[in-house]
């Protein structure tokens, strides 16, 4: 280990780490200005030239309040939570190249961690281990609000784990590798036609949908419902350990967008201006912001989703992943291994998700063929909820 | 192994972050106990019991499942990186059997899956 | 990666016709599984008789098992996944015909809505014994013995909802996946000794090195404790009489002979190269010594608890941990001898015996069922001889044949042990031909406890139990074939000798 390796990831770090940083303290502006534009109010624009100051409010507020340890939680996983929170979804980032990682300057690297051969995996790895967070913090505030939320959560980032993992695998067949940056370089040979989305739409689908669920976002946030749950796993928390779970959250958000960037759309591959061999002066830096600016657009649909869309109900959740995203995803593999394994011209593949994802739109909505046996009767029940830990 | 040490300093600096960040605060806020404060928040209301009951068992069946369909995937992985990779992956005269193989495997998946799903494990009640 | 060559590839393509008597099985089972549940409502209720058509099917598949396994080729084959030889020929069909007993003891043990599964998994765990004796890979044969195990969970578990029965399935469970840990840690050391999952590969390791790497001989050591306690062999045997007094009939017919000799297959499988070695190989120092402990204690604790039970399944089960012991003692004489018969000969047709008896007498049990009620205590069997004649004839013999005395192929079996450890010439192996004589003595006294009850006593009241045919069919097919191994033992020998030329 030399120590200019030792150098360049110290700087790599610093440039991922500031860069996720005040990209999340300005998220969290955007989408409180986003919100209020939809809902036709103001949102915070006092602070500095339209409310641009905000974050730094923001954060010097959640240092200088108090931070209260209530009396009857359990104190080490009590602190233990936030903590793994945001180191979870943090550590996530550290194989996400987020730059032309072949063209990369001399004292810096696109991505934290190079030649992961084990990509994909380290990061679901890492971010499965999120749920420790959640649970850990929801079960040690003793609360009834918070275990409610925790269990939800559990048990819902757990189900979509499985929806998520199976839609790379398309994707991995095709390219044969588990490094995201052999993933992107894949796509940018072909240009534009050869990112995964064209062939692979439903497993760009199902990864979105699970990885919204992933991350609670609305219109999955069950597990932190305010109308039920008043702030679900995280009721208990104030001052810095809460900002921690939103930074979690939103650290979460952005590398989750930065997969859907790289795994389906192409990376900082865009016609003309970013190709795989353009060498011009500045190609770096266009590429750089081709895929930030892929990044920033699907973080905007993010948004849009969550004040579009109502929240699901928890039966409905459920369902969704285990009798609608996993058997889809399941029949996504098994179309592109017998693609592959008997050579078929490559738009049988847009075809073949076409297919299942109408016969599955077909089974779901005519007669009660899935519905009936599994959600009427809760449906008609709907005090089920009140004895969830009964 | 470079790349796994890039992630050892990372982790390194993560782990400082949320410790300095945790400090920080508990330094430079104020720190004021009362009574109330220190309840349980329950809109208002006097907690009634402990929040640790014993949970639904549903959410069990949630985790074996889960535990059952990860293994799988987990399964799924080499298989998906070596099956079509060329030199280095599956061999071409085996490239069929592994074909065939997977098939029964998704086979044996789905005849599983039908049984759970027949059985009302997926009914969330 | 070095590139695979033609043979190791050949090996692969061709493993599936390996194995087809298996994959009838499984295939079996797959059907259950997806038919089962759409032929009963979601609360369990089913048509009244549907385990008569499940139990067809179950025969039906076993026999075409059998057809493939008569008229399938003998080849040797030793490399690739599976191993073909003539123990696996033999394992095949006793299991095979085993298989075809269980299902006729599960028939009218299981409910209607639970037969597709109690059924699939009975054809799984006969798949999977027989998968043990293919296995030529540490991988393989630890597949093939979870095969077993979690059907056989599953097995405990569905005949009966009562908490003797949740007691005794969970209590199998959490023991059976212990010992399946152990041994997979055992596995796992063996494995970074010798650097590979094969098993032809790993016995050459071991046999060859006179310095057999510590953790190697740890590994063999956990193994083997894994593997004692599907034997129920002393000291692993304390959950056995729990668990066969818990479950329903068929599941204790079950487990007192499928885990067994799975077990021992496995047993020879690993230990080959230890009971044959030449003297001075460390292995074999450490082993051998263990085994015949293991065989002595076995022997003894089986035999001195099984006097002090008053409950019949107790009894069996202390039965059986006798019986692992006296066939710990072909195990212990091993193949290195010249004299006929040698141990392991004497092992695999004790292990035949073995299971026509115990599952005969389980049989009976059920056949004499009270209520669908199972026997509990000595007393229910009280003047047995007045109610139902057959049914305590058949019961007399499976006793006698378990005690080992002549006219019963247990008789023959026990002989061929002691002889085996006789002839084998070493003091240790006569001691324990010894103790072997002076356990079957002690042994009798309970079997014949039982067949005192049945005859001696008068009936405490006039109930003459069920009169289902499927248990009956069993208990008369054992009881035939107990007795025709005595009058013509050459049959079977045959084929148990066919095992020492491969």
């Amino acid at each position: 280990m030399s120590w200019e390796f030792f150098l360049v990831t110290l700087i790599t770090i610093g440039v991922a780490f500031g860069g996720l940083m005040g990209t999340i303290a300005y998220l969290i502006l955007v989408e409180r200005r986003l919100a209020a534009f939809i809902q036709d109010r103001y949102g915070p624009n006092r602070v500095g030239w339209a409310g641009l100051l905000q974050p730094i409010a923001d954060g010097a507020k959640f240092l200088l309040k108090e931070d209260v340890i209530p009396g009857y939680v359990n104190k080490t996983l009590y602190i233990l939570g936030p903590s793994i929170a945001v180191f979870t979804a943090m550590a996530g980032f550290a194989i996400v190249p987020f730059g032309p990682v072949d063209q990369a300057p001399s004292w810096m690297r696109f991505v934290i961690a190079p030649d992961v051969n084990i990509g994909m995996i380290y990061i679901f790895c890492v971010g499965s281990l999120g749920v420790y967070g959640v649970i850990l913090g929801g079960w040690a505030s003793n609360n009834k609000y918070s275990s409610l939320g925790s269990m939800r959560a559990s048990a819902q980032v757990v189900s979509y784990e499985i929806p998520l993992g199976m839609s790379i695998i398309g994707v991995v067949l095709m390219t044969s590798s588990l490094s995201l940056n052999d993933i992107l370089m894949h796509q940018a040979k072909f240009g534009i036609l050869g990112w995964n989305v064209w062939t692979q739409p439903l497993a760009l689908l199902i990864f979105f949908v699970s990885a919204l669920a992933e991350t609670n976002r609305l219109p999955f946030d069950l597990s932190e419902c305010e109308q039920e749950l008043v702030g679900g796993f995280h009721t208990e928390y104030s001052s810095m350990k809460f900002a921690l779970y939103f930074l979690g959250e939103y650290a979460h958000i952005i590398t989750v967008c930065f997969l859907t960037a790289i795994l389906f759309f192409g990376g900082w591959q865009f016609p003309l201006i970013a190709e795989a061999d353009s060498a011009y002066l500045g190609a770096t830096l266009v590429k750089v912001v081709v895929l930030l600016t892929k990044v920033l657009l699907i973080i905007l649909l993010i948004m849009f989703i969550r004040w579009t869309i109502p929240r699901f109900r928890f039966d409905q959740l459920m369902n969704l992943a285990w009798l609608g995203l996993i058997p889809m995803a399941a029949l996504n593999i098994l179309v592109v291994m017998t693609a592959k394994q008997f050579d078929w011209p490559i738009w049988t593949l847009p075809l073949g998700s076409l297919a299942i994802f109408v016969a599955a739109g077909l089974i779901g909505t005519s007669g009660k063929f899935i519905v009936s046996d599994q959600t009427v009767d809760f449906g008609e029940s709907p005090e089920g909820y009140a004895h969830v830990h009964s | 192994m470079d790349g796994l040490f890039a992630v050892l300093i990372y982790t390194g600096v993560l782990v400082g972050f949320v410790i300095t960040n945790l400090i920080l605060t508990h330094i430079i806020g104020p720190t004021k106990k009362t009574a109330v404060k220190q309840m349980p928040y329950e809109s208002g209301m006097d907690p009634v019991g402990d929040a640790r009951q014993p949970f639904d068992v549903k959410f069990y069946l949630v985790a074996i499942l889960f535990l059952i369909f990860d293994v799988e995937l987990l399964f799924m992985y080499p298989w998906a990186v070596a099956a079509y990779k060329g030199d280095g992956g599956v061999p071409a005269e085996l490239s069929s059997t592994v074909y065939g193989v997977m098939l029964v495997f998704f086979g044996t998946l789905a005849i599983a899956y039908i049984y759970a799903w027949r059985k009302g494990v997926f009914k969330w009640r | 990666m070095s590139q695979p060559d033609a043979a190791m590839i050949s090996s692969v393509t061709s493993a599936a016709g390996k194995v087809i008597p298996e994959l009838v099985l499984l295939g079996t089972v797959c059907i259950n599984f997806l038919v089962g549940p759409f032929l009963v409502t979601p609360s369990g209720r089913a048509l009244p008789g549907l385990r008569h058509r499940w139990g067809g099917i179950a025969i039906a598949a076993i026999c075409t098992a059998l057809y493939l396994w008569w008229t399938g080729s003998t080849e040797v084959v030793t490399t690739g996944p599976f191993r073909v030889d003539n123990i696996v020929w033999y394992v095949r069909g006793v299991m095979l015909i085993a298989a075809l007993l269980l299902v006729l003891v599960n028939w009218s043990q299981i409910e209607d809505g639970k037969a597709a599964e109690s059924h699939a998994c009975l054809l799984a765990i006969t798949a999977g014994v027989n998968l043990v004796a293919l296995a030529n890979d540490l991988t393989t044969l630890f597949l093939a013995l979870e095969l077993i195990s979690i059907p056989t969970y599953l097995f405990l578990f569905l005949p009966r909802k009562d908490a003797a029965t949740q007691e005794a399935g969970v209590k199998y469970f959490l023991l059976s996946v212990f010992s399946s840990a152990i041994m997979l840690y055992g596995f796992s050391l063996i494995y970074g000794m010798a650097g590979t999952t094969d098993l032809p590969a790993i016995q050459t390791a071991l046999a060859n090195s006179n310095q057999t790497p510590v953790l190697a001989i740890l590994g063999m050591v956990f193994v083997v404790a894994g593997l004692a306690f599907r034997l129920t062999a002393v000291p692993f045997h304390f959950y056995a009489p729990d668990v066969f007094q818990g479950s329903a009939a068929s599941g204790a017919a079950l487990l007192s002979f499928v885990p067994k000799l799975a077990g021992f297959i496995a047993l020879i499988r690993l230990l080959e190269p230890v009971v044959d070695a030449a003297p001075g190989l460390l292995l074999a120092d450490v082993m051998l010594p263990m085994l015949w402990w293991l065989s002595v204690i076995t022997m003894f604790v089986g035999n001195f608890l099984g006097i002090l039970q008053n409950d019949l399944r107790r009894m069996l089960a202390y039965s059986g941990v006798a019986h692992v012991g006296y066939m710990l003692v072909g195990l212990n004489v091993g193949h290195h001898t010249t004299s006929v018969p040698d141990g392991i000969e004497a092992l695999l047709f004790y292990l035949a015996v073995y299971g026509l008896m115990t599952i005969g007498a389980f049989a009976v049990l059920i056949a004499a069922e009270r209520d669908n009620k199972p026997l509990e205590t000595l007393d229910q069997l009280a003047g047995l001889h007045r109610v139902r004649p057959g049914l305590a004839l058949m019961l007399m013999v499976f006793m006698f044949s378990l005690a080992g005395m002549p006219p019963t192929a247990g008789f023959l079996a026990k002989l061929n042990l002691f002889f085996a450890a006789w002839a084998q010439g070493d003091v240790s192996n006569r001691w324990l031909a010894l103790f072997m004589v002076i356990n079957a003595a002690m042994g009798s006294w309970y079997y014949l406890r039982v067949v005192g009850a049945m005859y001696l006593r008068e009936p405490l009241d006039e109930h003459h139990g069920s009169h289902a045919p499927a248990p009956i069919i069993a208990s008369v097919a054992c009881t035939a074939m107990v007795i025709t191994l005595f009058f013509v033992p050459t049959w079977l020998w045959t084929m148990v000798q066919t095992v020492r030329s491969s």
